[in-house]
């Protein structure tokens, strides 16, 4: 018998795995190793200085508290809403909870920077609502939606998009003979809900509130917006300090304090999810019911905060698809005076305005293509091999690093590095170019993409490719005939995810686009920020901004529905 | 097909350890034991699915242990099928055809042929895998595996997820598919009663290690080793009984059915031991009885092959144990 079609794929995987591998040292560890040093070296010795500047400058001393303010009350209020959230459109018997999933569901297509100029438009010092209020209250002052509450508020509901997708799924999973076997035993509605189906639920809403804690502490796009002088956070602040050469120092230690921030966090998370018990799962387990609220009082209180939420989250939306249907006049104003398609027609014709969208897709496919291929690979490697090398096992690990690093600190590591010739790409200069920007988008996508590739691979009947195998298949043909097809609907779940995240991202992006394409996520900022510059900001921003908003949660819903039309098999609950 | 020395391990852990027989052309041979004593393990070796720590698979004279698994030529079938859902039913049963490169007629011709051997209809064959019930997508697992006509069918407990009705029969008809087909198979079940049925050899596995092999009579009637005598059919421990003997590490065992029993009082001869006891439960199991007698020496299952119950529970009874039917061993080993 011939072994030489396995020796031959044997080859090709071990040149995969040295291709990772030097992917991995280039731009992973080496980019971040440097940057660490570089904080801790100056002028040829060990120091201290950046840290300590860091510590005696007040913006930034602030930026740290407000932080850390901003990521505990951020875990505690988007939780609640969360959890609500999620009970009432899977849980309780609410009347409209169809379409209130929908309007839910509307957070995951909502980048950073496309909600925080939303919110500009609807709350800002022109905006709609503003007003309105002010033409109530006139006494209302015009900044009045800006600080902690504004930017809490905004990623309050922005974040619940976790919820939907990871707390949804646990409850779906949860057996309901548990339930009734509480209801037997005399609890009443609340007393399983509190005792019974929390409790259960408690592994996922530990993780999500590290996740929230971690988003809050990192959060980029709304304290930048809304956060006004008083309320800066640590990633606008390390930018603020990245775009000066002379405070470029304090940017990288900053970023560093806060990769140490989120990597205590994550530390914590990891003890939490150890000493946690194994959850008890039934081999059979009966489907969820929805509960009918019997109290017919909290039943009425339930629906108006279950229908609030929704008006909170649809309400900018709605804003923005009307007013981007309007004349300048309407959108410089505030008030609609006429409809009108002129915008749209301007956006969609002129170079200018339309390569922005071309640009952030092709890097948002294209790096989410690269990050599920990789994610599949390595995926596929810790589950199937029984004994993977010291290499291989490496790589995993490593790949999840982009997990624990703030994207500031990620993109502020490239692109510090390659400003200059290095050899491990063959002395080129990536900094400025169009190539830095794809690989730190695919190197932060790797970690979701890897956990839940792994999860597609443990979830999927491996005696599929070992029955192919036996017929004659070759490993990779097998994988390709049977593999792929089983595990078509996560793979499509984690690439439409990963290009939602970089359709119109903003915190890497601002710190390593390429001058020649401009991407959607510094366009929309640009139009918004008088300090830019731009020649669009203002009305022309605003009204490009609308219909960027517009298009980019249109690309994301048409995701979406392609996810849910075959999510059977997806980890993710859609 | 012969396996020779064959050792599984994984680091620390010996999953198989140094088995080694012959199966013979034509022939139905079944590894059976309980779980995690190596049968599959040992199976999916042969398959080439798990790798060889050690020892020799030959099959036709040349040595397979190191070709991959899709270069063995061997058929498969799975405990769970592992039929492709993205495939119809005919796409499934023609995969293997398909990747021999065979052309579309012969595909068609050699489908249609197979799935007639395990009664699958043409309207089947259109079908999505999931639109069957169990019984035919054991069918079609049965069918995609003996398609590219292997010399050498492996199965792996696939009769295991069937309901008991459905899996006599199809139990049946895969010993008749043998015969008639001439395939040689290695079958791996946790079933003594469906071993012993479909077997022409049986080897028993333990904790890894072969405990037995043999014609299917011969294990039942002259087990080897305690363990066989105990996992293959059922046995009373009659140690207590045989209490004249010393106690040197030696267990008796007596099978049920050898075991007569009476409520007229009874002499014993030289060649029986006689026990007395009270009915302690009379299980109908539908063409026999089962009795749990208590005796001073315990609990001992008797087997009475009449269909009404001669006895009711509390009735005092005679138990005669022939000697000659007793099994003795020393040192898990029969003396």
């Amino acid at each position: 018998m011939s072994v030489k079609r396995g020796s031959l794929e044997k080859f090709w995987y071990g040149l995969i795995i040295v291709f990772l591998a030097w992917l991995i040292i280039a731009f992973v560890l080496f980019p971040n190793l440097q940057i660490f040093l570089s904080a801790f070296w100056h002028a040829g010795t060990v120091s201290m200085a950046s840290f300590s500047q860091i510590f005696t400058a007040h913006a930034a001393l602030a930026s740290l508290g407000n932080s850390l303010l901003l990521g505990l009350l951020l875990s505690i209020t988007s939780n609640v809403v969360g959890v609500f959230m999620v009970l009432t459109v899977s849980y309780f018997k609410i009347r409209g909870a169809k379409w209130l999933n929908l309007i839910y569901m509307s957070t995951i297509v909502y980048s950073g920077i496309v909600v925080a100029s939303g919110y500009l438009f609807i709350y800002g010092e022109s905006g709609f609502v503003t007003q309105l209020l002010r033409h109530v209250f006139p006494t209302l002052v015009a900044n009045w939606f800006q600080g902690l509450p504004a930017v809490l508020f905004i990623m309050t509901f922005t974040c619940t998009a976790n919820h939907m997708m990871f707390l949804k799924g646990a409850l779906a999973n949860l057996d309901y003979q548990m339930l009734e076997a509480a209801k037997l035993m005399g609890a009443s509605q609340f007393q399983v809900l509190r005792q019974v189906v929390l409790p259960m639920l408690t592994p996922t809403l530990t993780t999500l509130t590290i996740f929230l804690f971690q988003t809050g502490i990192g959060a980029f796009s709304a304290p930048l917006i809304f956060g006004g002088t008083k309320f800066q956070t640590i990633a606008p602040t390390i930018l603020t300090f990245a775009m000066d050469t002379y405070s470029r120092h304090l940017a990288v230690a900053l970023s560093i304090i806060l990769g140490l921030m989120q990597l205590v966090i994550f530390g914590v998370g990891m003890i939490i999810d150890r000493r946690r018990n194994v959850a008890f799962r039934t081999k059979v387990a009966t489907p969820m019911k929805r509960q009918q609220i019997i109290n017919p009082v909290i039943n009425v209180i339930v629906h108006f905060i279950a229908y609030l939420i929704g008006f909170i989250l649809i309400f900018p939306f709605v804003l923005v698809v009307i007013f981007s249907f309007t004349d300048d006049h309407s959108i410089s104003m505030g008030r609609i005076y006429s409809f009108t398609l002129e915008n749209y027609m301007n956006v969609l014709t002129t170079p200018d305005t339309i390569m922005p969208i071309v640009t952030s897709l092709s890097y948002a496919l294209l790096s989410a293509g690269i990050a599920l291929i990789m994610g599949m690979f390595l995926g596929r490697i810790a589950v199937l091999k029984r004994r993977p090398s010291l290499l291989e096992r490496s790589e995993i690990a490593v790949m999840y690093l982009p997990w624990l690093l703030p994207a500031p600190l990620i993109a502020l590591a490239l692109v510090t590095t390659y400003g200059q010739p290095q050899w491990l790409v063959g002395n080129q200069i990536l900094t400025g170019g169009l190539v830095l920007l794809l690989v730190a988008y695919v190197v932060s996508r790797l970690p979701y993409s890897i956990r839940f590739m792994e999860a597609a691979f443990r979830g999927q009947n491996r005696a599929l490719e070992e029955a192919a195998v036996m017929l004659g298949a070759s490993s990779t043909r097998a994988f390709f005939d049977v593999g792929l097809p089983a595990i078509r609907d996560s793979s499509l779940a984690v690439f439409s995810m990963n290009t939602l995240a970089h359709l119109a991202e903003y915190d890497m992006t601002v710190f390593l686009y390429s001058p020649s394409f401009i991407p959607l996520g510094v366009v929309i900022r640009d139009n918004t920020d008088p300090n830019s510059g731009t020649s669009s900001f203002g009305v022309n921003g605003l009204a490009a901004n609308l219909i960027y908003s517009v298009l980019l949660v249109g690309i994301g819903s048409l995701l979406l529905y392609a996810v849910r039309k075959h999510a059977k098999d997806t980890t993710i609950m859609m | 097909m012969e396996v020779k020395n064959l050792a599984v391990k994984y680091n620390d852990f010996t999953a198989v350890e140094k088995v080694s027989f012959n199966v013979q052309e034509h022939e139905f041979f079944t590894l059976l034991g309980p779980s995690g004593c190596g049968k599959s393990t040992t199976l999916r070796a042969i398959a080439g699915l798990n790798p060889v720590s050690e020892g020799q698979v030959i099959l036709n004279g040349e040595d397979i242990t190191k070709a991959p698994a899709s270069n063995r030529h061997i058929g498969m079938v799975f405990q769970n099928y592992a039929l492709f859902p993205n495939m119809t039913v005919f796409d499934n049963i023609g995969y293997g055809l398909k990747l021999a490169k065979q052309s579309k007629p012969e595909i068609q011709q050699k489908v249609h042929q197979v799935a007639d051997l395990v009664h699958l209809t043409s309207a089947e064959l259109k079908k999505g895998v999931a639109e069957l019930s169990g019984g035919q997508q054991q069918r079609v697992a049965i069918a995609r595996a003996l398609a590219p006509q292997p010399p050498l069918l492996l199965l792996d407990e696939p009769l295991s997820n069937l309901d008991a009705k459905l899996r006599e029969q199809l139990r049946n008809e895969l010993k008749q598919l043998q015969r008639d087909a001439g395939i040689t198979m290695i079958y791996v079940t946790h079933d003594q009663s469906e071993a012993l049925m479909m077997s022409d050899h049986v080897a028993v596995f333990n904790i890894g290690h072969l405990e037995q092999l043999g014609e299917p009579e011969a294990i039942y009637k002259r087990p080897q080793t305690e363990f066989v005598s105990q996992f293959v059919g059922e046995a009373n421990q009659i140690d207590a009984v045989m209490s004249s003997e010393p106690a040197n590490g030696t267990h008796h065992y007596i099978r049920p059915e050898k075991i007569t029993i009476t409520a007229e009082p009874v002499s014993a001869s030289a060649e029986q031991l006689m026990v007395s006891g009270r009915i302690a439960a009379a299980n109908f199991l539908g063409f026999y009885f089962s009795y749990t007698v208590t005796t001073d020496y315990g609990p001992l299952t008797v087997i009475n092959k009449h269909s009404r119950s001669e006895f009711k529970v509390g009735d005092q009874v005679n138990l005669v144990l022939p000697t000659k039917s007793i099994l003795s061993y020393r040192e898990g080993a029969l003396v």
